[in-house]
């Protein structure tokens, strides 16, 4: 079961929200309410090294809205640079956490599953069902952190959805509470489909489970609320 | 026998008139009804008001008259008892110009009002910071806005993976570049190695390179409409924002706006307020995305002091009458209002806060008195003063700007409808010059009020004026006056008034003789201020000033400066002149002698060949010449050289009081004929032997008078003065002591034969006789000299 101390780790990948600040902040609040580890990871593209050795390949740049091809020796320093300025935007985000950047090659690699807490964003499960990237997040993290789009940092209570005397959304949300100088509010939605969270709240914290999957990226995304999904067993 | 009289001395009641206040029962001022008038200014006060009266523009007062003569008082009370039941003029306030913020708006509204619109807008503004955010954050606004980026983001992520999912039907993948987007070949999802893809045949190969050729054009279209989309969003998210400020706003903005439903131009900047706050709702709410922002120019301040208003003007209703302001330092900015500035980050910045009012603002609607020396002293206020009255309105002007000093920013205020009279306040040289060299001048200040000096002295004036030192007793909280302390003060205003025939109407020194007095009656524990204490005060006065004086005298009577008051001297005779030291004057004798010797026709005047004689003196001395030789020389050419010059003077000589002294001591050079030195002589001379009037006559006669006292009084000294000068004698009591016991003699002088009779003994014929007889002697010589010249040089030269 998973409890406020198994966590170690925040990851959030930079190689599709390097410019996404508020997101990076959560996560580095996040992170610094439960005396975490910030990893932020960028990942190249899989196969753009390939592509860029085949002789027609070329790419669209839509901020110069023209084509240009694809040269392996150019595409191998704009990667680098793209990493170089991920991990600066991710530095300036991320504040004073103990953070670490790394770029890696593989979207698995160096996962621990039971101690990771995975970073989100709504914008990122747009071209599949949110359920099923939720799903898949779940399957190498122990806890995901949903952030909806244009989220803003503001002050309220820390909600925990609990089905549950015993859930453990409501340990973790008391620690964020406590940690953030925020109250914790407990609500239960056991037997219910949708979420009774009231606007304003600064985070809401529940465990898979206590809603069906695909309630829970519309929870966050109606409510422009940053949503923590714990992986509990069924 | 020939004539040798001459005018008797003037008895001692012609030497000084005491005041007569025998109409007026009282032993104190304690039981006068104050004179709460103005005495002796009827020509004045009628002339204020007919200016008040007189709703047109350029009626502006312009009050000329001597320091001192209490004209602003006398003005402002009249003004203020004008205008008692007048309403208080209208409030205005600045308020931001939403659309141009560097042209801020001017509101009139009825006296009152400015403050209570200010506390409206200002309680709005809280209302709305507590208002705002909640409608913000709410649940249906929340729910419109998630709904409007998840559909946003939808829509977009359901292009690519449509795109996607067609490239991968074509056997290619879509990838992300650093920089953009990127087909590639691909096999199960992967992207084909380079080895693998060079493997395959031509046929493969040109398919898949045509499948990118078309997937790419896709791939281009979708990018091109996505700032489409993203304008969308925007203007999606732009309209809920405004929909739920306006929402928000609009009872609150109702409710303040009916407050005020009889004033258009406040509802009409109500609905301004409320557009800009729909605007910028960002700063109540923090910064939501398609919120344009707070628009910067409202800097420096707060966000929210775009909605406040500068209470520019604000009057009370509860107090009748119009305003009446004094402004004592009228520079550009006093006067007409300034824009003040703040610096933030290294620039000056400003807004319609910072609009501060003039003293035409302050007094619009009333009156603005104002001194004209120090108008006309500070740069640009004369001139900008004149742009108001002729524009009929206010603009604030920067001198800053005019001159190019300052390169900031700056606003552009409404101008504001001036309504108001302008009094000037100066001396008359000031009014006289700027109606000489300013025309514009009697275009904006066609009422003169000019102010008297003084006033005829009779005995119903002088109870008046008894009871205008009662009015400043009781004004200044000072002891009262005796009766005859309240005589020997109305004497010292004929003094002041130089005339015995005359009050003098600058009460500023009577005032400050009574506070004096009142000093001396206290430092005697006396409870009133008795005669003694006024005495006392002006000798004080005197004393105070007077070091100068003293000194002279010393040298005077220490021979370092040559000043005979006994026995007879030919070609010598004592002139009298008068100091001005910092309105302290004194009167002191100064020798002036005479040489003659045969020549031209010629009176020299030393004074003026080496540039210390003044024009008015110099023509003195020319009129002497012309007496001269209209009395002597008719039948042969004037054959005189004569000099004249003022003994030990080493600075200017201006005046021609001492043209007659110069005169006696031309006649007595001439004649031979011994001078009285113990008779001191002033007064000018015409063409025909009459003597005419000096000033300054009470401090000449003094000043002769302490240097005989002080040498000890013979009982023949005297001084000789105009006849036309007797009325003018307001004497130190001493002095008329004095004559009175025979020890001094006022000679009161009409003609020149008169004045040579009493300052030589000889009568005027035989005087002239001698004249005539040293004359021709003068002119045989010069003719003898001019016979052997002509022989000696045809040519003649002189």
């Amino acid at each position: 079961m998973t409890t406020r101390g198994s966590f170690k780790r925040v990851i959030i990948d930079l190689h599709r929200s390097a410019t996404d600040q508020s997101a990076i902040a959560l996560a580095s609040e996040l992170a610094a309410a439960m005396g975490l580890e910030l990893f932020g990871r960028f990942i190249p593209p899989p196969g753009l090294a390939n592509l860029a050795q085949l002789p027609f390949a070329r790419e669209f740049r839509p901020m110069e809205r023209e084509w240009r091809p694809l040269d392996p020796e150019r595409t191998a320093q704009e990667l680098e640079l793209a990493a170089a300025a991920a991990r600066r935007l991710f530095q300036r985000a991320a504040g004073a956490v103990a953070q670490r950047f790394e770029i890696v090659e593989d979207q698995t690699d160096g996962l621990h599953p039971e101690e990771d807490i995975a970073v989100l964003r709504y914008a990122e499960c747009l071209e599949e069902s949110c359920a099923l990237v939720l799903d898949e997040a779940l399957r190498s993290a122990a806890a995901v952190l949903i952030v909806p789009g244009n989220v803003r940092p503001r002050r309220g209570p820390v909600i925990a959805l609990a089905d549950s005397p015993e859930d453990p959304a409501l340990d973790v949300a008391a620690t964020l509470a406590e940690a953030a100088g925020e109250t914790a509010m407990g609500l239960d939605v056991h037997g219910r489909d949708h979420a009774p969270a009231p606007p304003g709240a600064r985070l809401i914290v529940i465990s898979r489970h206590a809603l069906p999957d695909d309630a829970l990226p519309a929870l966050a995304t109606h409510k422009r609320v940053p949503v923590l999904v714990l992986r509990r067993p069924v | 026998m020939s004539d040798t009289s001459h005018p008797a001395p003037l008895p001692p009641e012609r030497l000084r008139r005491t005041a007569d206040l025998a109409s007026l029962a009282f032993q104190s001022t304690a039981e006068l009804t104050p004179f709460d008038g103005f005495t002796g200014q009827e020509r004045a006060l009628g002339a204020v008001r007919l200016g008040s009266a007189i709703e047109k523009p350029g009626y502006n007062l312009f009050a000329i008259g001597q320091p001192g003569l209490a004209m602003q008082q006398a003005v402002e009370t009249m003004l203020r008892e004008a205008s008692a039941a007048r309403e208080a003029p209208p409030d205005w306030v600045y308020v931001n110009n939403f659309t141009e913020p560097h042209k801020p708006v001017a509101i009139r509204l009825p006296a009152g009002r400015a403050a209570k619109l200010g506390d409206a807008l200002r309680e709005l503004i809280e209302d709305l910071k507590a208002t705002l955010p909640a409608a913000f954050e709410s649940e249906d606004y929340q729910k419109r806005r998630g709904a409007m980026d998840e559909a946003f983001q939808k829509k977009q992520a359901a292009s690519f993976k449509e795109l996607n999912d067609k490239a991968a039907l074509r056997g290619l993948v879509l990838l992300r570049t650093p920089l953009g987007f990127a087909f590639a070949p691909a096999k199960n999802g992967q992207v084909v190695s380079p080895d693998e893809f060079h493997k395959w045949d031509e046929a493969a190969r040109l398919k898949v390179e045509e499948a990118m050729h078309e997937m790419e054009k896709e791939l281009e279209h979708i990018v091109q409409q996505m700032p489409a989309w993203e304008k969308a969003r925007r203007e999606e998210v732009r309209k809920l924002n405004r929909d739920t400020a306006n929402f928000a706003v609009g009872r609150l903005i109702d409710e303040t706006k009916a407050k005020f439903s009889d004033l258009p131009q406040v509802q009409a900047h109500f609905e301004a307020v409320r557009r800009d706050l729909v605007d910028n709702v960002g700063m109540f709410v923090g910064k939501n995305e398609g919120d344009e922002g707070p628009v910067p120019t409202t800097l420096p301040g707060g966000p929210f002091d775009r909605y406040d208003i500068n209470v520019f003007v604000a009057n009370d209703p509860a107090n009748r009458g119009v305003p009446v302001v004094h402004e004592l330092h009228p520079t550009l900015g006093n006067l007409t209002g300034r824009i003040e500035y703040l610096s933030m980050q290294g620039a000056l910045v400003t807004n319609f806060r910072l609009i501060k009012p003039g003293a035409l603002h302050r007094a619009n609607g009333g009156y603005l008195l104002l001194d004209v020396r120090a108008l006309l002293a500070e740069p640009f206020s004369w001139t900008a003063l004149k742009r108001v009255l002729k524009r009929g309105e206010i603009v604030i002007e920067d001198a800053s700007h005019f001159l190019g000093l300052a390169s900031t920013v700056t606003l552009e205020p409404d101008p504001i409808p001036l309504d108001l009279k302008i009094v000037l306040f100066g001396e008359r040289i000031l009014y006289y010059l700027l109606a000489q060299y300013d025309p514009e001048m009697t275009e904006h200040f066609k009422i003169l009020v000019d102010f008297e000096d003084d006033f005829e002295r009779s005995p119903k004036n002088e109870s008046a004026y008894a009871k205008l030192i009662a009015a400043m007793a009781m004004h200044d909280k000072l002891r009262p006056l005796q009766r005859e302390a309240v005589g020997l003060v109305i004497e010292q205003a004929a003094r002041l008034a130089d005339d015995s025939g005359k009050l003098t109407l600058v009460t500023d020194q009577i005032r400050n003789l009574i506070v004096e007095a009142d000093h001396w009656a206290a430092q005697s524990s006396r409870k009133q201020i008795e005669q003694q204490d006024v005495q006392y005060a002006l000798d004080q006065q005197i004393w105070r000033a007077s070091r100068i004086r003293d000194r002279d005298q010393e040298m005077i009577l220490d021979n370092i400066a040559l000043i005979e008051t006994t026995g007879q001297h030919v070609g010598q005779i004592n002139g009298l002149s008068v100091m001005e030291l910092g309105g302290f004057r004194f009167g002191r004798p100064t020798r002036i002698t005479c040489r003659v010797r045969p020549g031209s026709g010629n009176v020299i005047d030393i004074e003026r060949e080496v540039k210390l004689g003044g024009p008015i003196h110099s023509k003195g001395v020319l009129i002497l010449s012309g007496f001269l030789a209209g009395r002597y020389a008719l039948d042969a050419p004037m054959s005189l050289f004569a000099s004249l010059v003022f003994e030990q003077s080493y600075g200017g000589v201006e005046g021609d009081s001492a043209s007659s002294a110069e005169l006696y001591t031309l006649l007595s050079a001439l004649a031979e004929a011994p001078l009285r030195q113990d008779i001191a002589v002033t007064g000018s001379i015409n063409q025909h032997g009459e003597i005419q009037a000096i000033g300054g006559v009470n401090e000449k006669i003094e000043g002769f008078f302490d240097i005989c006292r002080k040498r000890g009084l013979t009982g023949t000294q005297g001084v000789a003065i105009p006849a036309s000068n007797v009325r003018h004698l307001m004497l130190r009591q001493d002095v008329v002591e004095a004559c009175k016991a025979g020890q001094f003699a006022i000679y009161p002088i009409a003609t020149a034969d008169e004045g040579i009779t009493l300052l030589t003994g000889l009568s005027a014929e035989a005087l002239n006789s001698k004249v005539e007889q040293r004359l021709k002697a003068f002119a045989k010589i010069r003719q003898r000299f001019g016979e052997a010249e002509t022989k000696a040089k045809p040519d003649d030269t002189p």
